[in-house]
């Protein structure tokens, strides 16, 4: 949040290119983003202008095609457990029970007693300590969700990436969904990259916004949210809030989409 | 309540539709002009599979077929399984294999009972054969299918949690595969009866199908009927089990996966 913070996530010119190195679909052109430790960053943008590209790229889901990313000054090669994510589609396995969806991150880690508990904590963090024993499809769209959150803390995890993850839920669940987010984040100091195409969404989450125009996605506008903190769902009628929200969507709509 | 009631009236329906053509066939046999070596009467049918109990032929002759059943699915199951996994799981491999296995797999199975002959004799490794060669394609392809409809998401998942490759088989892609893998055998343990009774009709001492084969040498139209009859009430049984087992064993799979 100020300059004390180290930088905690370097992209630095990453490029992509699916398909042909040279004719393919140009995803994203020299795209450059640095977070600070412990900040929550938003990356805003229209839908198919690589959002998704950008969070894979830097959970090593998927390779640059040319450029760097580095998570504490070390480059990432590929997927791995300093980095967190949470999908926007439901990525519970259907088989296991809340509990042990959780416990699945940490197989081999802990023996099953100490897994269990550890998921218990995890689970009375996101409000379903209660639904240890449930199987996800007895679960609503935001409480599979929560057990997704709670499977990526559980294992502690640098960074947190997040690629829509409300983007499914109804309007009130969703913002229930981001005080909770806000909450678990106010406790546990971590460093988030939160994807959205809502504005209100990163005006109400974020520290900074960072807006990307369509493809190839670059950086458009970037506004820092200086809103105070806590942030409660009232704070979403406030003056400040708005005046945020319509930098932004003013921006939006120069772009003429 | 209701439920019940349509779930009882449904069961009121399907009897009463057996025994509607139970009827019939009665009727005709009984009161027609047709030969009984050409339509035997169920009362016959009946007293020619008591028969046939009482002697205890019909009982070894069960269990002649289904240990060959047994051996000719298992054989062909443990080897479909680890080559359908494969291919689901690694785009090389069901690169060099789907092509070949999904032409095969059209070749009518029939036309390889003289091969099979030709190969493994007239003894039990020519049924054992016979049933690998009509289940063992079908059963790849089913498996490949199973393994390769993991969602990408969820393997996205264990590779974020660091799994290994191995790890993620184990964890992701099997358990998701396993309502799939089951369903594949279920349907494919029905046909390997199909192929075996062929393989018994031409060659075979003993068993349901070589039992057919005399019995129709003897006109014995009645024990030919008991004998159809009886191996579809043990497919028909067998069919039941397994998906009974498989709602128990995968009960998060019923009505869709996620
Ligand atoms: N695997 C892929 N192969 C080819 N094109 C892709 C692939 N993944 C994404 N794209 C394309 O790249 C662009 C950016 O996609 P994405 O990052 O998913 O956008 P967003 O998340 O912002 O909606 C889109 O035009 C999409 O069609
Ligand atoms: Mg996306």
């Amino acid at each position: 949040m100020n300059a004390a913070q180290p930088v905690k996530l370097v992209l630095d010119r990453v490029t992509k290119r699916f398909g042909d190195a040279t004719t393919g679909l140009l995803a994203l052109d020299k795209f450059d983003l640095s977070i600070d430790e412990n900040s929550f960053v938003a990356l805003v943008g229209p839908s198919g202008c690589g959002k998704s590209t950008a969070l894979n790229i830097v959970a090593g889901l998927e390779q640059a095609s040319s450029g760097i990313i580095m998570v504490d000054g070390r480059e990432v090669t590929g997927p791995g457990r300093d980095r967190g994510v949470v999908f926007q589609s439901y990525t519970l396995m259907p088989w296991l029970t809340v509990a042990e969806n959780v416990e699945f991150a940490l197989i081999d880690e802990f023996d099953k007693a100490r897994r269990r508990v550890i998921a218990l904590e995890h689970l009375q963090l996101v409000g379903l300590g209660d639904f240890a024993g449930h199987y996800p499809s007895q679960l609503s769209g935001g409480m599979r969700q929560r057990v997704a959150i709670a499977r990526s803390l559980s294992y502690r995890p640098k960074v947190l990436l997040m690629d829509e993850p409300f983007g499914a839920l109804d309007a009130m669940t969703r913002y229930q969904m981001q005080e909770l987010l806000l909450r678990i984040w106010d406790e546990h100091k971590l460093t988030v990259l939160f994807i959205t195409h809502d504005i209100e969404e990163a005006v109400f989450l974020a520290d900074r916004a960072i807006l990307m125009s369509a493809r190839p996605g670059r950086i458009k506008l970037e506004i820092a949210i200086d809103l105070p903190r806590p942030r409660g769902n009232e704070i979403r009628t406030s003056e400040h809030f708005q005046r945020l929200k319509r930098e932004l969507l003013s921006a939006v709509n120069a772009a003429g989409h | 309540m209701l439920r019940d009631l349509s779930a009882l009236k449904e069961n009121v329906v399907s009897l009463a539709s057996f025994v509607v053509i139970i009827v019939i066939w009665w009727v005709v046999a009984t009161f027609g002009s047709i030969p009984a070596f050409i339509l035997p009467s169920p009362v016959a049918v009946v007293s020619a599979t008591l028969e046939r109990a009482v002697d205890g032929l019909l009982w070894s002759d069960s269990l002649a077929s289904a240990s060959r059943v047994l051996i000719g699915f298992l054989i062909a199951a443990a080897t479909a399984l680890p080559l359908g996994i494969l291919m689901g799981a690694s785009p090389l491999a069901r690169a060099a294999a789907e092509p070949l296995i999904g032409f095969i797999r059209y070749m009518p199975v029939s036309a390889f009972l003289p091969l099979t002959l030709i190969w493994a004799g007239i003894e039990e490794a020519q049924k054992w054969l016979l049933i690998w060669i009509g289940t063992f394609f079908s059963q790849t392809m089913m498996f490949m299918d199973a393994v390769k409809r993991v969602p990408v998401d969820l393997l996205n998942v264990g590779h974020t949690l660091g799994f290994s490759k191995a790890k993620i088989l184990r964890r992701i892609i099997l358990p998701w595969a396993m309502p799939g893998i089951w369903d594949a055998l279920r349907i494919t343990l029905a046909w390997s009866w199909s192929w075996l009774i062929l393989a018994e009709l031409v060659a075979a001492g003993m068993g349901l199908g070589y039992r057919m084969s005399v019995d129709q040498r003897y006109l014995r139209t009645a024990e030919i009927f008991s004998a159809v009859i009886f191996i579809g009430l043990i497919g028909l049984a067998s069919d039941q089990m397994m998906k009974f087992a498989g709602r128990k064993l995968f009960s998060w799979a019923e009505g869709g996966k996620l």
